[in-house]
């Protein structure tokens, strides 16, 4: 199992479209995903799931991975994070 | 002490007219379609063998499946009616409703416990409901009300299969959707569907549903009280929005009545098309301009078809307010550049964002700070000012729409001289801008104000040398001026444009102008109200802008009115003390003008 830590960098924080954009990637991978904020863990490859997290900007994420692809997914997602979730965003 | 309230709920339950405030004129006649996640649904907990096991989840199965074939017909329909831009509202329904993984909590649950999967559905559901009602992020609790409509969607179909739901029953007749609260997006969803009338619990003449509303045309009563609870879904009602009374029951006779009176509405509308291209003069030869107020691209339609001088107020909020994340500059250029594409050779008056500072800070992802008096707070000119990178966003893309067209820019909720030079600053880094990216935009592009606070009225002459153009605002005006919350319905009563000071705030608007040679137009709904016309002619507007839907009546006023008199009439209400006199004598004049109008027009009369 791996473990990593992101910071949600959208303006909106992760408002549907990110998250839809996170479920996707996330459902790709073989491995077990969750994301877990303060005391809710949810299953990363849950829209539901990752809308409850009610993630703001500025808010920390951690993930845990584990499966045959962990390393690859926690990577991915973090590198997609970096990304605002490819949201056509401006500072 | 609930059992008394029942009670007198069921008392009122006898009375056949229910009141509320007439929000958008017309007449629905239809079933009531109660708003389908206040419907109480009885869910039972019932034991499953295992062989039902794979029966249940095959159950769960069609019946997302015949949700989302729904889903996307409504999506389709929305394209159609409206325009791609909108169907975002549905894509998020649609991506939480076929949450996979969700589904197989679901499926492990029954298969566990052998439990019936209406009850499991809806336990697993719920529970992430709560999760999020938990959030102190109110951005992220708005999607509560998605999820919770996909869930109750989704079990009145698990439970179809054992009776018919009540509002399913009849999907194919016209349908008038009752509702707590109306958000705009349920307007867009619903009147794209078979829904010709809304009714609410919740709402005042003003807000920004019944302005989406009587823009599409769609009849809309608001401030019903208790409504969702003394109306059953699928009881035959009548809604009279031209009078803002619901009618339970009604006699064969009286739906024969209004649909006569729908008829008429029909012929008046016919006539009005006729005339749309006669020129907007008095009698005596003086041309106010008519132009119209719109929120959305698909208004163009109305205006085309009833005819007008172009856009006197194009509303800017709503691809905010519609949209899930904030719009970017090609998206809103798309937008501005389509309307003003459509009416190459017209004005386009393209007001800058006007919303209040609840809206917004969701927008920016920034915990929502309750604020004490939110008509007197963070909004409008305010917000840009305070974060000029999403200002200039919006002016590239007006700049850049300005190339196609006659273009103006206006600027809501001034109430400072500096407003207007930080504003004009930002318009000047804007082009600046454009000009190093190398895009085309109207390098004249004028820029005026709307006139809606006090300090504006009583220094018009002065703020009249730092713009091109003044427009006012009559709703906001009148709400500052006279101190009265306009969404409030206890002090409806109040809210009075033709308060002496309202009147002669306009004056002293129109005369600033005059003195410094620029034009006046008047885009609040006192505008769109044909008994008010004589008056605003008289005090010496050059153009009025209004509701699509009056561009008709406005029209056949000012062509039936002398300039001259009109003049003398507003001198007169100018030394008038009381509203109510006012009221009266603006009556009067309007019967003596047109003494045939009620007969003809009444279901236009507001």
């Amino acid at each position: 199992m791996i473990e990593k830590e992101f910071e949600i960098l959208n303006h909106q924080g992760l408002h549907a479209r990110p998250a839809t954009a996170l479920v996707s990637l996330a459902s790709k991978f073989e491995s077990d995903i969750f994301l877990i904020r303060d005391d809710k863990k949810i299953n990363a490859k849950s829209i539901l799931g990752v809308l409850v997290l009610a993630a703001e900007h500025g808010c920390k994420l951690k993930i845990q991975a584990s499966g045959i692809d962990e390393a690859a997914a926690a990577a991915a997602i973090i590198k997609l994070s970096k990304d605002h979730f490819g949201m056509d965003e401006k500072d | 002490m609930l059992k008394e309230n029942e009670d007198s709920i069921e008392k009122f339950h006898n009375i056949n007219n229910l009141y509320g405030i007439a929000a958008s004129p017309g007449i629905a006649i239809g079933k009531a379609y109660i708003n389908i996640s206040k419907q109480i649904l009885n869910i039972s907990k019932s034991k499953i063998d295992k062989s039902q096991i794979n029966n249940e989840i095959e159950r769960l199965k069609v019946a997302k499946k015949e949700v989302n074939s729904e889903l996307k017909d409504t999506q389709e329909k929305i394209s159609q009616k409206y325009g791609d831009e909108y169907c975002d509202i549905i894509d998020s329904q649609i991506s939480i409703l076929n949450d996979s993984e969700i589904e197989r909590e679901i499926f492990e649950y029954v298969s566990e416990n052998l439990l019936n999967i209406e009850y499991a559905y809806k336990l697993i559901i719920s529970q992430y409901i709560e999760l999020l009602e938990d959030s102190k992020s109110e951005f992220f609790r708005e999607r509560i009300s998605d999820i919770r409509e996909i869930k109750n969607k989704v079990l009145f179909k698990l439970l179809a299969y054992n009776e018919k739901s009540s509002n399913e029953s009849i999907k194919d007749e016209p349908k008038i959707y009752i509702a707590k609260y109306l958000t705009p997006n349920d307007i867009i969803i619903h009147s794209s569907e078979n829904i010709v009338g809304f009714v609410a619990e919740e709402g005042g003449l003003t807000s920004h549903v019944s302005i989406l509303a009587r823009t599409l045309d769609i009849p809309m009563v608001l401030g019903i009280n208790k409504v969702t609870n003394i109306i059953k879904s699928n009881e035959n009602i009548v809604l009279n929005a031209n009078k803002g009374v619901l009618i339970r029951n009604p006699g064969t006779n009286e739906i024969k009545e209004y649909r006569e009176e729908q008829k008429k509405h029909f012929a008046i509308e016919k006539i009005f098309i006729q005339h749309k291209n006669d020129p907007t003069i008095t009698k005596d030869g003086k041309t106010i301009r008519l132009a119209a107020n719109i929120n959305l691209p698909v208004e163009l339609n109305m205006v085309k078809k009833y005819g007008g001088d172009g856009i006197g107020l194009y509303r800017t909020e709503y691809l905010y307010l519609m949209k899930n994340d904030l719009p970017t500059e090609n998206e809103l250029f798309h937008e501005y550049s389509h309307i003003v594409k459509e009416l190459p050779n017209e004005e386009i008056v393209i007001r800058t964002i006007d919303l209040g500072g609840d809206k917004m800070y969701l927008k920016f992802g920034e915990e929502l700070s309750k604020e004490r008096n939110p008509f007197m707070g963070y909004r409008a000119i305010r917000i840009c000012l305070d974060k000029p990178d999403f200002f200039i966003t919006q002016l590239k893309a007006i700049l850049r729409a300005s190339h196609y067209g006659k273009v103006k820019i206006m600027i809501p909720m001034v109430s400072t001289i500096e407003e207007i030079i930080n504003a004009k600053k930002y318009i000047q880094k804007a082009k600046d801008i454009l000009i190093k990216e190398r895009k085309p935009f109207d390098e004249n592009i004028k820029v005026g104000i709307l006139v809606e606070t006090p300090s504006v009225a009583f220094l018009a002459n002065r703020f009249a040398k730092e713009v091109d153009y003044f427009s006012i605002g009559t709703n906001d005006l009148t709400q500052y001026m006279l101190a009265v919350d306009r969404g409030n319905e206890k002090i409806n009563e109040l809210f009075c444009h033709y308060d002496p000071a309202i009147i002669g705030a306009i004056k002293l608007v129109i005369k600033g102008a005059q003195s410094n040679n620029i034009k006046t137009t008047i885009c609040g709904e006192i505008a769109s109200d044909p008994i008010a016309t004589i008056l605003l002619v008289g005090l010496g507007i050059d153009t009025l802008s209004v509701s699509p839907i009056f561009l008709g009546p406005i029209r056949t006023v000012i062509r039936n009115i002398s300039y001259k008199e009109s003049k003398k009439f507003a001198n007169k209400i100018l030394k008038m003390e009381t509203r109510q006199e006012i009221k009266l004598a603006i009556r009067r004049e309007f019967d003596k003008n047109f003494p045939d109008w009620e007969k003809n027009y009444e279901s236009l009369l507001k």
